[in-house]
């Protein structure tokens, strides 16, 4: 019926009405725009238009016209039109730290992806530098290779959403190997807008000083970073910013111990245990095996024993710190006089960490 | 932040009943309150310390645990909540520590510290909660002080110390008792206080509620034992006796009548012992029945069968041969509860009952034996700590005594050497006796005097080899070793019997080489007997240990029987392991010059059938069609040359068993070859023949082969012999030997050689031999032919056989016409089976298979209603609903489409009471039938067919009508799905037939068939809907999927008027199911799951000794002194009338009033 009345219509009308379709058909596709920003916070995950796509800002220009501000360090994930979907499985497999399975989907992802949106390339240039960076962590291997990625990365896409978390990542692999270079990365980024990228710099730069026993420096650091979480906008609504918070707070008193300071470095550890929220787990037990490093450099071994069984008995799930706290009840255990337990440590140790029972052998 | 959290959290707490401090619950509140003030930050660090101090107890650091007590006692950080508990915490560490100590003192020490410690705590928080605990452990403590007195023997026998000892415990068990009654009026109080849950609402505040209500349990009976336990220091005629016993049963009734099965088991096992103290043994036995039937392994259930057998050793029943009895098999099943109080209790029971017996015997040897058998009894158990200990070491020195003065110990090797083997002589005499014992009577009495000898020549031996000097002589020793490994055999002991055994047999003495060898058979004997012992899943020690010795006697003894023996009872194991290859390569390793060699042959013969039968039977990929084949030429040749050497060597005119099962064995085997004249020849004319073997005139035995299995199962085999040699007259006289023989369940007889013709037919068809299936099934047909025409309506059996036998043939008959005048024929013969008024098991087996019949001659109408006829007389018949529903299924495909549906959803349609419930309604059935596990097993087959045929019905359903095709499948493969997941765990042929149904189904969908029990596979994920609206499935870090989570624009502007609409029409249907669910649940409150105490439950006050009263209606009358008991309790109950006028508490709840 409609092609019977578009044909009734002078050529006059048939041009406009084909240019009304075509306009309708443009907004429509307008419409069906489909950038997605998912927000930290919440997890809300928001449709619309990408309009700026910054260092600094992430603006969205929803259907209804409306516009939505981010700060980079507001968002989890962006998604592009018509991007590949396997880069949102990638992005999971990344925070689920899946590093291989995300390796090989992103190595056939690019492989594969024709499309010519740039963001969606410079996208996969971040998730690839992202894996390796992981891995590296992980297990030391390739280093350099993700360091190559991350540097190529940020002179390629020098503005882009994701540069300050690349920054960081970085200088989290230079730390070790070159630490001027990562502090000044990371001082770049304490200056960023995206507050929780400057509070990650900020505690990566106190722990590159206390590495580097510049204590003062480090308690510097720390201190602004505890100052900034609790009188700033982030506060405690997060358990990332907790996490920050908390990990600071450890560190700060690392500093006090090396600063021949251990009574005020074991009650800030100690306010730690008694403040940090429960699934923080990880920091517990750190926090833990700092109160018990505290009391073994004062010669309390019972102190110690007390502290290191926390970590064993009540955070035995943080494996790293769990081990460590094994390794230290095998000794202690001796050393008090009950080598039974010494021995029932080190048979777990072996069970449940063999990696950390070989590593121990081997140090031996 | 913080700060104002921790205020609230201070603030509430007043709010709370004071005290009310458990730490889990603590914790919990912390979390919540503080996660209420931070709106949407992460949840605050509660409090660990007790966490952490119960750790370190659980881990068994209890000294570590107290220091970190001491410490916490001095942290001024420490909120006071956690302070106030120390001491009831303290007091479980000091508990804790005691378990672990040995030395009596240490845990002396502990325990006082610990009562200390709880002392203090309750002067300084004598309400509440956790005061009820503190009040519950310091009773335990107190009653276990209390107890240790009164067995430690330190009560005089009698005096004015005496009774001042007593009058001291009896305080004691006053004391503990105001305890444990306060300690259950302060749980209950509790109880009171907290709301009911059901574990899934809140599983914190669910286990809290249980543990404390266990608690309070405890706390109930414990005071009951207190006045259990007081009633006992007193004299059976004093008033406080009967009076304190009433008052324990009045506590003990209360706990009964809770839903929690373990107190209730230990109420009635108290309820027992309290009416055994009042000497009312029927009563007393009454209870102690109920509770060590239950099948658990509990102190309760042991110490019932341990008070049990107390009460029939009163003198006033004297039942002394059962306490024997039945003390002995509780001892020799029980091994583990030996040392436990109750395992000491029953030996001593046992002991006494012996010493009982053999006083009742004249002096002589019957009277020595069962005196000193007691006198071992009374040995063991004296020397553990035990209730009994006393008594048992009084018991054994008087014992002693006694017969040290008739006969004394021997004291030198030799005199315990010979005075043991005229034991072992004597043993043999009974040996014989008992061969030839007329009666059960008598075999019972000797099988007991067998065993008191059996006890004693062990003694004696064991004995003699202590008393052994190096100048003994060898050769004795040598056999006493030897004769105590043969008494450690008979006495089950098989592991003891084996070390002797092999040790004699490796150290023969020098002139005792025949010593040696019997060692060696008793080495060989003990294993397999150990090995037969061992739990089915738990053998290979034991089979290793067969091994060996076989292995080792063969190199020892080269040549001998023994060699021989040891191969044939090593090849038996194999045998029984279900390795017929092994069994028979280990009889083939006997030689032609060793006795036993024809044996061997026949076994190995056996061996090599079993494995071929094994492999016709179940699909093994590791048999090639060469191996099978080799073995059945084996088989045939190693039993043709076994049975010839036999029959050589025959001295008896009765065939032995071996052969017997041999040439039956055989004849199976020809009859599979069609050599049946060969068949007919052995079983019947060689002579002795197998036949007469298998011919008994009187009772036959449940084994063997002169059982009426064997027997039958050579008539089977003759019979078919005779049907394939077509001698018709033979196998008539067959048939008739197999009714007689089986006279009571002839119906079960021919409907196995109906399974015996089938499995033959399939076995051929799968074969691919094509002349002997067509051989086999011209031969039953002119059989049938014959015995069809001549059938007689009195034999049902017969005819049942002709009906199965047609069945069979006409399946597996390729010809259309010949199958279905098959099928006539079964159906005429089933018709005219039912007409005959068989017996209700032959009539509905015979409908069964008429049903399958008319179906398969596609007679559905005239079937149906015969179906509906027999179910409205048996509805329940699971199988006939079957057939009826496959009956309507094969209807609907091959006439009117609609019974199919009927097929599904039962008949008549619409109707809720459907006759023919069909498989729908069938499976729901079956499943609720499988909630009883002892029927689960058996039932799940069916279910899973009908589940089965239901889907499959949907399947046939849309292939014919296509237009309902969608729904039909969709619904198929939704029950497909939902099944799997309900069951996961199918087997292997189950799995197959659903997978199969499931790809039919998708391809009748028209999808891509996808696997129903593949794991998804990670393409699954990344094939997702690339669609601009699509979202990847996959979850993020939080566990929540982009699909889960709210989008604030789901929709394109264009449909939002569409959703809007729809989502008022939603939510205004909505809000009308929320307000009827609303209404309803009002009508409904649900009744929380856990404990309720009956509507009646009032704490029963205080009583006082002498003024307790009960109700004795319904009981039969007392004895004298449990009359008081019962009496006195009727008083007590009559003044404490259950109302609301009284002055007990009863407290109400809001679901009172629903």
């Amino acid at each position: 019926m409609f092609g019977k009345t578009f044909m009734t219509l002078p050529v006059s009308g048939r041009q406009v009405a084909l240019t009304v379709l075509l306009v309708c058909a443009a907004a429509a596709g307008d419409i069906r725009a489909a950038d997605q920003v998912t927000r930290i916070h919440d997890g809300v995950t928001l449709r619309g238009r990408l309009t700026v796509l910054t260092a600094s800002k992430i603006e969205l220009e929803r259907s209804n016209g409306e516009k939505e501000t981010f700060r980079p360090d507001e968002v989890r994930d962006v998604r592009f039109d018509r991007e590949p979907s396997v880069l949102q499985r990638i992005r999971s497999n990344i925070r689920t730290e899946a590093w291989e399975t995300a390796q090989e989907s992103l190595k056939k992802a690019m492989a594969e992806y024709s499309g010519g949106d740039r963001r969606v390339a410079a996208e996969m240039d971040y998730l690839k530098a992202r894996i390796l960076a992981g891995r590296a962590e992980q297990s030391q291997e390739s280093v350099s290779a993700a360091v190559e990625a991350l540097q190529r990365f940020r002179t390629l896409h020098p503005n882009h959403y994701r540069s300050d978390e690349a920054t960081i990542l970085l200088a989290g692999l230079l730390k070790d190997s070159d630490p001027d270079q990562a502090a000044t990365l990371l001082e770049t980024v304490r200056q960023s807008p995206s507050v929780r990228f400057a509070l990650q710099a900020g505690l990566l730069l106190g722990q590159i000083d206390l590495a580097r026993e510049r204590y003062e420096q480090a308690e510097t650091a720390f201190g602004g970073v505890i100052h900034d979480i609790e009188n700033g906008e982030s506060g405690e609504k997060d358990s990332n910013a907790a996490r920050i918070l908390y990990t600071a707070r450890i560190g700060q008193a690392a500093c006090l111990r090396h600063q021949n300071r251990p009574e005020d470095a074991l009650k800030q550890l100690q306010q730690v245990v008694a403040d940090v929220p429960e699934e923080l787990v990880d920091i517990a037990a750190r926090a833990w095996l700092d109160i018990g490093a505290c009391h073994q450099d004062a010669g309390r071994d019972k102190d110690a024993l007390l502290a290191f069984l926390h970590v064993d008995l009540l955070y035995a799930s943080a494996k790293a710190e769990h081990a460590k706290a094994l390794n230290q009840l095998i000794e202690l255990w001796e050393k008090t006089g009950h080598p039974d337990r010494a021995r029932d440590a080190r048979t777990r140790l072996e069970q449940l960490h063999p990696d950390s029972f070989r590593a121990r052998d081997t140090a031996r | 932040m913080e700060h104002a959290g921790r205020c609230i959290v201070t603030s509430v707490r007043f709010l709370l009943p004071a005290d009310w401090c458990h730490r889990t619950w603590r914790r919990r509140l912390l979390l919540v309150l503080a996660a209420a003030v931070s709106v949407s930050g992460p949840a605050p660090a509660a409090d660990r310390r007790l966490e952490f101090l119960s750790a370190l107890t659980d881990r068994g650091y209890c000294d570590t645990a107290l220091d970190y007590l001491d410490r916490l006692e001095t942290d001024p950080s420490l909120p006071d909540e956690v302070r106030t508990v120390l001491p009831l915490e303290k007091a479980n560490v000091l508990l804790k520590l005691a378990e672990t100590i040995r030395q009596p003192e240490q845990r002396a020490s502990y325990r006082t510290q610990a009562e200390q410690q709880l002392r203090q705590f309750l002067q300084t928080h004598p309400q509440g909660h956790q005061a009820a605990l503190a009040r519950l452990r310091l009773g335990m403590l107190r009653l276990q002080a209390a107890r240790a007195r009164l067995w430690s023997g330190e009560v005089p026998e009698a005096g004015t110390d005496r009774e001042a000892v007593l009058a001291e415990i009896r305080r004691m068990l006053a004391a503990c008792r105001a305890l444990f009654l306060d300690a259950r009026d302060g749980f209950q109080e509790h109880l009171d206080t907290v709301p009911f849950v059901t574990e899934d609402e809140d599983p914190v505040g669910w286990e809290h509620r249980r543990q404390t209500e266990a608690r309070l349990l405890r706390a109930w009976l414990s005071a009951g034992e207190c006045f259990w336990e007081e009633a006992r220091t007193w004299d059976p005629n004093a008033p406080q006796h009967d009076a304190l016993l009433s008052d324990a049963v009045a506590l003990f009734e209360e706990v009964e009548t809770f839903g929690r099965p373990a107190a209730v088991l230990h109420a009635r096992f108290m309820l027992g012992r309290c009416w055994q103290e009042a000497g009312d043994f029927s009563q007393a036995l009454g209870y102690f029945d109920q509770v060590r039937t239950q099948p658990l392994d509990s102190v309760s259930v042991h110490m019932a069968e341990y008070c049990r057998l107390m009460c029939f050793n009163d003198e006033s029943r004297a039942d002394y041969e059962l306490v024997v009895t039945e003390a002995s098999r509780w001892l020799r099943s029980h091994p583990a509860q030996e040392q436990t109080e109750a395992g000491l209790g029953i030996r001593y029971e046992k002991a006494v009952a012996l010493e009982a017996l053999a006083r009742r015997q004249p002096e002589g040897e019957e009277r020595e034996l069962r005196l000193r058998q007691a006198l071992a009894d009374f040995e063991t158990v004296a020397s553990v700590l035990s209730p009994v200990q006393r008594s048992a070491r009084e018991a054994a020195e008087r014992l002693r005594s006694e017969l040290g003065e008739t006969q004394p110990e021997p004291q030198d090797f030799d005199t315990a050497f010979e005075r043991a083997r005229i034991v072992v002589g004597r043993m043999q005499d009974v040996q014989q006796a008992l061969a030839s014992a007329a009666s059960d009577e008598e075999r019972q009495q000797l099988t007991e005097r067998q065993k008191l000898l059996t006890d004693e020549a062990g003694r004696l031996f064991e004995r003699a080899l202590m008393l052994r000097t190096p100048d003994s002589d060898a050769a004795a020793v040598a056999q006493a070793r030897y004769l105590l490994s043969y008494v450690f055999v008979r006495q089950r002991r098989p592991y003891e019997a084996f070390v002797l055994a092999r040790y004699v047999m490796r150290h023969p003495a020098e002139d005792s080489t025949e010593t040696a060898e019997h060692a060696a058979e008793m080495a060989i004997a003990a294993a397999v007997q150990a090995w037969s012992q061992a739990a089915e899943s738990d053998r290979q020690f034991e089979l290793n240990l067969i091994r060996e010795i076989c292995a080792e006697v063969v190199d020892r003894f080269p040549g001998t029987p023994l060699s021989a023996t040891a191969r044939l009872r090593l090849g038996r194991v194999y045998l029984d392991l279900g390795q017929p290859i092994q069994a028979a390569e280990t009889f083939l390793q006997v030689a032609p010059d060793e006795e036993g060699y024809a044996s061997a042959r026949l076994e190995a013969g056996q061996a090599f059938w079993r494995a071929w039968i094994r492999t016709r039977s179940q699909a093994d990929l590791d048999t090639t069609e060469g191996d099978s084949v080799q073995w059945k030429r084996q088989a045939r040749a190693l039993l043709e040359e076994g049975i010839r050497l036999k029959r050589d060597t025959l001295t008896d005119e009765r065939l032995p068993d071996d052969v017997v099962r041999a040439e039956v064995s055989l004849c199976g085997l020809l009859n599979l070859e069609g050599e049946f004249q060969e068949t007919i020849r052995r079983l019947t004319q060689i002579s002795p023949t197998v036949m007469d073997a298998v011919q008994v005139d009187g009772e036959r035995p449940e084994r063997g082969v002169r059982s009426a299995t064997f027997a039958g199962l050579c008539w089977r085999t003759l019979l078919r012999a005779c049907i394939g040699a077509r001698d018709i007259e033979a196998a008539l006289q067959a048939m008739k030997q197999l009714e007689k023989l089986h006279a009571e369940d002839v119906a079960v007889v021919y409907m196995q050689l109906g399974r015996e013709l089938q499995r033959e037919l399939e076995s051929l068809k799968n074969s691919g031999d094509e002349p002997r299936l067509r051989q086999v099934q011209s031969s039953f047909r002119s059989f049938l032919d014959q015995v069809y025409e001549s059938r007689d309506p009195d034999r049902p059996g017969a005819l049942l056989w002709i009906g199965e036998t047609c069945a069979e043939l006409a399946d597996q008959e390729a010809d259309a016409a010949t199958a279905a005048e098959l099928r006539h024929r079964a159906a005429t013969v089933f018709e005219e089976l039912l007409g005959s008024d068989p017996e209700p098991a032959l009539r509905d087996a015979v409908l069964l298979r008429l049903l399958r019949m008319r179906r398969q001659q596609q007679q559905f109408r005239a079937a149906i209603r015969l179906a509906e006829d027999a179910l409205a007389n048996s509805p329940q018949s699971l199988s006939l609903q079957m057939e009826a529903a496959r009956l309507l299924a094969d209807w609907g495909e091959h006439d009117e489409p609609e019974y199919l549906l009927e097929s599904i959803s039962g008949r008549p349609p619409d109707s809720s009471d459907r006759t023919i419930w069909g498989w729908a309604l069938l499976a729901r059935r079956v499943q609720a039938g499988m909630r009883d596990r002892s029927k689960a097993e058996r039932l799940l087959p069916l279910f899973l067919e009908a589940r089965y045929e239901l889907s499959r019905c949907r399947l046939r359903y849309a292939r014919i009508v296509p237009e309902t095709a969608d729904r039909q499948l969709a619904a198929a493969a939704q029950e497909i799905m939902s099944l799997t997941q309900q069951f996961p765990d199918f087997d292997p042929e189950w799995r197959d037939r659903f997978e199969q149904l499931y790809q039919e189904i998708q391809t009748q969908r028209g999808q891509t068939s996808t696997a129903l029990f593949a794991p998804a596979s990670d393409t699954d994920l990344q094939n997702g809907d690339e669609s601009s609206s699509s979202r990847s499935d996959v979850p993020d870090a939080a566990g929540s999927r982009p699909s889960d989570r709210r989008t604030a624009d789901d929709a394109p502007a264009e449909d939002r008027v569409v959703w809007v609409l729809g989502g008022l029409a939603a939510g205004g249907a909505m809000f009308v199911i929320a307000a009827l669910l609303l209404v309803g649940r009002r009508g409904r409150r649900r009744r929380p799951v856990g404990f309720r105490p009956p509507e009646t439950f009032r704490l029963p006050s205080q009583p006082s000794a002498g003024s307790s009263n009960r109700s004795s209606a319904g009981r039969r009358p007392p004895r004298a002194s449990s009359a008081a008991v019962r009496s006195t309790a009727d008083k007590k109950r009559s003044t404490r009338a259950p109302d609301t006028k009284s002055s007990a508490k009863k407290k109400r709840r809001p679901e009172d009033d629903t």
